[in-house]
């Protein structure tokens, strides 16, 4: 990029310069970073913003850090040493959560954020059907297409209920089973026939397949966009704004190469060599986090510094007095399925 | 960068530029009653900076490639604040750089630059005159919220023929004008052609292999044609059409390429009828604007042709009805309707030679729009006195998205803008203006260079259209030889776009540009003073800015104010030009300008932090917020000397040196990862020009 501009400004101007300034506009900025999970134990982050040339500066192990819900105390963050702060509290869905971190020499550090609901089962928020062919995937597609359709859908299903009251978004993952490692990785691309998916990710292909047990189990999703690791599905947005009674129902596909399996219609921990899909609900402040970032590692980070240059927004931080995020999600482990 | 050096001498020989002169005087059609004209000049109403001939320019010296140019005139007057260099950004009031509307004959120009911004697609040869607005904006000025430069092409001369070549170091031109049937039918043509692939591909071969440039194939041209057709002494009809070409590809080794092109019609029908007291304007026009990148992309790791487009197919018809109702009251009403069709930012990729998504984008953002406004403008005009106007304008848009998840949009915006002068005492009075206005084309701007590169978009539900309101008041004094104006403004502007990801224009990312904009605010105030002192033989100008402008973005640094990249707090502009030698057949002319400005800000990261993701992470800049380091200031002294010759054939020869004192001012920084330091980029050195044409 670089060359191409200064090829630009040379060949029309002929003659740019380009000098060395001094100029070292490094700041000592503490980085935080909390997200909030279902989960009785949570983790709390804080260290030194690296310089501009990628010096670290260091962890930060002697803050003092407090977590509020609703305004009352309920518990102070315990170093664990390397800039790691760890709180035994299980957080309650739909509480304002305020993060208050003490750092000798700097001003008090401040967030604050609330934490989304349980959402998995009961129509709450999100679904997953195992078998959709056999009652509630082809029921809508019964209804709107007739029954005799050529290919029908008879994977797993997943559905998003409108009356879900959060604002942020899912992110749906394809876990796949690395058995070298022996530890899931996330499958490089998904793809889903949900027309509402943001799109800010596509790779700019589309998901076909030469695997005919994928064509029979999901034909609505040949033809649709790949997305690069994530699909993100906003909830509270123009989406679900003006329609309280919405479902969206939709499928999932994406290059899992692992034995995914479902036992009937119960849910169970994935188990070591199954693949799974893994649903994040992230509200919307660590949505907007993860999404700046994603733009940021899809089409920034790839490119020269140069080119850096011009990307001047950074990522969501909503950390006052610091940089980083205090955000929170729900994470569920989803079936995903190829067999009758 | 070193081999760039001996370019820098070398494409700095052919520097030989020419400005057509104007062909005659043609028959201009005017129908103000004589209380009602204004002086060509800078601001003699209110809100107006400049209502003036083409001739009035043609000698500046402000442009690096020698061009006369309006909007680096534009650029020269109190409110204004230049982005790049020498090239054809302009800020005015605290706006962006798409805030402002460049109409030729009334249409809107979404791609109005050459040669990436360093000089206008018009032909300045072609214009017969130019009204430059940033406030107290006519009724027919819509769809703007900071300034208007609206072009009038020449009047056809239905009487006798003319003609002018040129040659520079950047265009070769022609342009004719001769009737074609004596007093009814007349033809005005002129073109221009870039020879600046011959001079590339020239420096290229004296270089040689010793130069890492790249292979380089620019084309740019331009043609303006307009027939004209005068049936009887009360009416007028015209058939003007533009187009403008610029091209550029660029191969790097081993088989890397860039493709960067912009491409613009336009073609205008037009008819106007005067009677004693009223006059009757009708147009109908069709604009056609694509602009295109086609890079090589690699994506998950397959070498990708990513053919990246924005385009815009508009439609507008106009109707508009003066009359005066005295010598010094004129109303003046009209409708204008514009259809247009935007795809901006649709891409599409192949992989080797075969599409993968044959004969459609994977990602498009069509939809198709109209706008239409009425409006009613009442004009009083006592020189000696006062003078009034005030205009109501209503404005209905929609948008209908292609895609399925967007809904339709509507807006109805009211808009008023009214300008006012009164003589207090001898030739002091007091002025001011006020506008509410909203614009519906909203562009995404990259880099601030005034191209024709950056995307356009039209409102919608998520990207409301921006509004702005400003009011300005101040004092005039005006002599036989001096005239001052000093001022203040104030103005805020809402649902102000800020395009987050300039770097994206080079990438698939811009396909995404809807994942970049922020919607927020933005307030300016300031000062403005201008002062102009003429004699026969020498002419003095200047004007100075103080101003502060700033930006609120609820998503963008926790909602705190920080400053506009364009917000200089001075900005000053003085010129000089004096008559050294006026005999009847040769005429000697010096021009120097000079202008200091504030540096712009720029985004200098605190440092770095690795962003944790549910995969990994990644390493992020970190800005407290944008535009957080003032660059230094600019500073530039422009020189030029122009001689004309009039024997069998006219003559006309410029010399100018652009950046006289060869002072590196900072276009941007950058960290270079290599060196672990901090570099300036600076765009124009000293820099010579020279033109010459010959008319007939």
């Amino acid at each position: 990029m670089r060359k191409i501009l200064i090829s630009l400004v040379a060949v029309f101007l002929t003659g740019s310069c380009v000098s060395t300034i001094n100029l070292n506009p490094d700041e000592v900025i503490p980085y935080v970073y909390c997200i909030l999970q279902n989960e009785d134990l949570q983790s709390l982050e804080i260290h030194y913003l690296m310089s501009a040339d990628g010096r670290e500066k260091g962890p930060i192990d002697n803050a003092s850090a407090k977590l509020y819900e609703d305004g009352c105390e309920v518990g102070a963050f315990k170093s664990e040493g390397n800039g790691e702060y760890t709180l035994e509290y299980a957080v309650i869905p739909m509480k304002n959560y305020r993060l208050s971190i003490d750092i000798p020499g700097f001003e008090t550090i401040t967030a604050e954020t609330i934490v989304p609901g349980i959402y998995l089962g009961n129509g709450e928020a999100l679904d997953a059907w195992p078998f959709a062919n056999s009652i509630n995937g082809t029921r809508l597609i019964d209804a709107e297409d007739g029954s005799n359709l050529p290919k029908m859908p008879r994977g797993t299903s997943y559905s998003i209920y409108s009356t879900y009251p959060y604002e942020g978004a899912f992110w749906f993952s394809g876990m796949d089973w690395n058995s070298g490692k022996r530890e899931w990785e996330v499958a490089e691309y998904i793809a889903s026939d949900n027309p509402e998916v943001d799109n800010f990710n596509i790779t700019g292909k589309l998901f076909d397949t030469s695997d005919p047990k994928v064509e029979e189990f999901y034909p609505t999703v040949i033809g649709c966009p790949e997305h690069s690791r994530y699909l993100r599905i906003p909830t509270i947005d123009t989406i679900y704004a003006n329609d309280t009674t919405r479902v969206t129902m939709f499928f999932l596909v994406g290059n899992f190469s692992g034995r995914y399996t479902f036992e009937s219609d119960n849910l169970h921990s994935p188990r070591n060599g199954e693949g799974y899909v893994r649903a994040i609900f992230a509200n919307k402040d660590y949505d907007r986090y993860i999404k700046d970032a994603l733009i940021y590692r899809l089409n920034i980070s790839a490119s020269d510094e140069f080119l850096k240059s011009f990307y001047t927004k950074g990522i969501y931080c909503n950390i006052l007095n610091g940089a980083g995020i205090f955000g929170a999600m729900n994470v569920v482990a989803l079936p995903w399925n190829l067999i009758v | 960068m070193k081999t760039i050096y001996p370019l820098i001498v070398l494409l700095l020989l052919p520097c030989a530029i020419i400005r057509a002169q104007p062909a005659g005087t043609g028959h201009i059609q005017d129908t103000l009653p004589p209380a009602i004209k204004y002086e060509r000049g800078f601001h003699q109403i209110p809100g107006n900076y400049f209502h003036t001939k083409t001739s009035f320019i043609l000698d500046k010296a402000l442009s690096p490639v020698g061009e006369s140019d309006f909007i680096k005139y534009a650029m020269t007057l109190p409110g204004v604040a230049s982005g790049a260099e020498g090239f054809s950004s302009m800020y005015v009031r605290g706006g962006n750089m798409g805030n402002n509307a460049v109409c030729l004959d009334g249409t809107q120009l979404f791609g109005y630059s050459h040669l990436l911004g360093l000089t206008m697609s018009v032909p300045v040869n072609a214009i017969e005159s130019a009204d430059f607005s940033v406030g107290g904006f006519d009724g027919d000025k819509m769809n703007l919220t900071a300034s208007s430069l609206d072009l009038r092409t020449k009047e056809n001369d239905f009487s006798s023929k003319h003609f002018n070549t040129s040659i520079s170091n950047m265009f070769v031109g022609a342009e004719i004008s001769a009737p074609i049937i004596k007093d009814k039918l007349s033809i005005f043509a002129t073109g221009r052609y870039s020879i600046l692939g011959l001079e590339y591909s020239l420096v290229k071969s004296i270089i040689g292999q010793a130069s890492s440039l790249p292979e380089m194939k620019p084309a740019s041209f331009d043609f303006l044609g307009k027939l004209g057709y005068r049936p009887n002494n009360k009416s007028d009809l015209s058939l003007t059409l533009f187009s403008t070409v610029d091209r550029y590809a660029f191969i790097f080794p081993p088989d890397s390429k860039l493709l960067m092109a912009t491409n613009t019609f336009l073609g205008i029908l037009k008819h106007s009828f005067t009677s004693n007291r009223t006059t009757v304007e009708s147009s109908a026009s069709f604009n056609w604007f694509l602009n295109r990148q086609q890079q090589d992309a690699v994506v998950l790791g397959h070498t990708n042709d990513l053919k990246l487009q924005t385009q815009i197919n508009e439609i507008t018809l106009k109707a508009s009805v003066s009359h005066y109702l005295s010598d010094r009251s004129s109303l003046k009403s009209g409708i204008n309707a514009k259809f247009a069709s935007f795809q901006p930012g649709s891409a599409k990729y192949s992989e080797s030679t075969i599409l993968i998504v044959p004969n459609q984008t994977f990602t498009t953002n069509n939809s198709s729009v109209i706008l239409s406004s009425a409006y009613l403008q009442y004009n009083y005009d006592n020189p000696d006195r006062y003078g009034l106007m005030a205009c109501i304008r209503g404005s209905y848009f929609i948008n209908y998205p292609e895609t399925d998840n967007e809904e339709i949009f509507h807006s109805l915006n009211p808009e008023f803008s009214t300008r006012l002068y009164l003589n207090i005492y001898g030739p002091v009075g007091i002025e001011a203006t006020y506008d509410y206005v909203s614009q519906y084309y909203h562009t995404l701007e990259g880099f601030p260079l005034g191209w024709s590169m950056d995307l356009i978009v039209p409102s919608s539900s998520s990207i409301l259209p921006e509004k702005a309101s400003q009011f300005y008041a101040g004092l005039f004094f005006k002599s036989e030889h001096h005239k001052l104006n000093a001022g203040a403004f104030h103005k805020n502007m809402k649902n102000l776009i800020f395009y987050s990801d300039a770097s994206a224009i080079f990438s698939a990312a811009a396909a995404g540009w809807k994942d970049n904009i922020e919607i927020g605010a933005g307030f300016s105030k300031g000062l403005e003073l201008y002062y102009d002192c003429s004699y026969d033989k020498l002419r003095v100008t200047s004007s100075y800015t103080l101003s502060k402008s700033e930006r609120v973005f609820p998503n963008i640094a926790n909602g705190v104010a920080f400053p506009a990249k364009f917000d200089r707090r001075h900005i000053l502009n003085s010129s000089l030009e004096y008559t050294v030698r006026d005999e009847k057949d040769s005429k000697h002319k010096l021009a120097v300008s000079f202008t200091y400005q504030s540096g712009n800000w720029e985004s200098v990261s605190s440092g770095k932090f690795q962003a944790t993701l549910p995969d990994g992470f990644v390493t992020i800049n970190y800005f407290n917020h944008p535009n957080n380091l003032r660059l230094p200031h600019t500073s530039r002294l422009d020189v030029g000397y122009n001689v004309t010759l009039t024997r069998k054939y006219r003559h006309s020869i410029t010399i100018g040196v652009f950046n006289a004192l060869n002072r590196q001012n900072p276009f941007l920084l950058f960290f270079d990862t290599g060196s672990l330091e901090w570099k300036q980029l600076s765009l124009i050195p000293i820099m010579p020009n020279f033109k010459y044409s010959v008319s007939f």
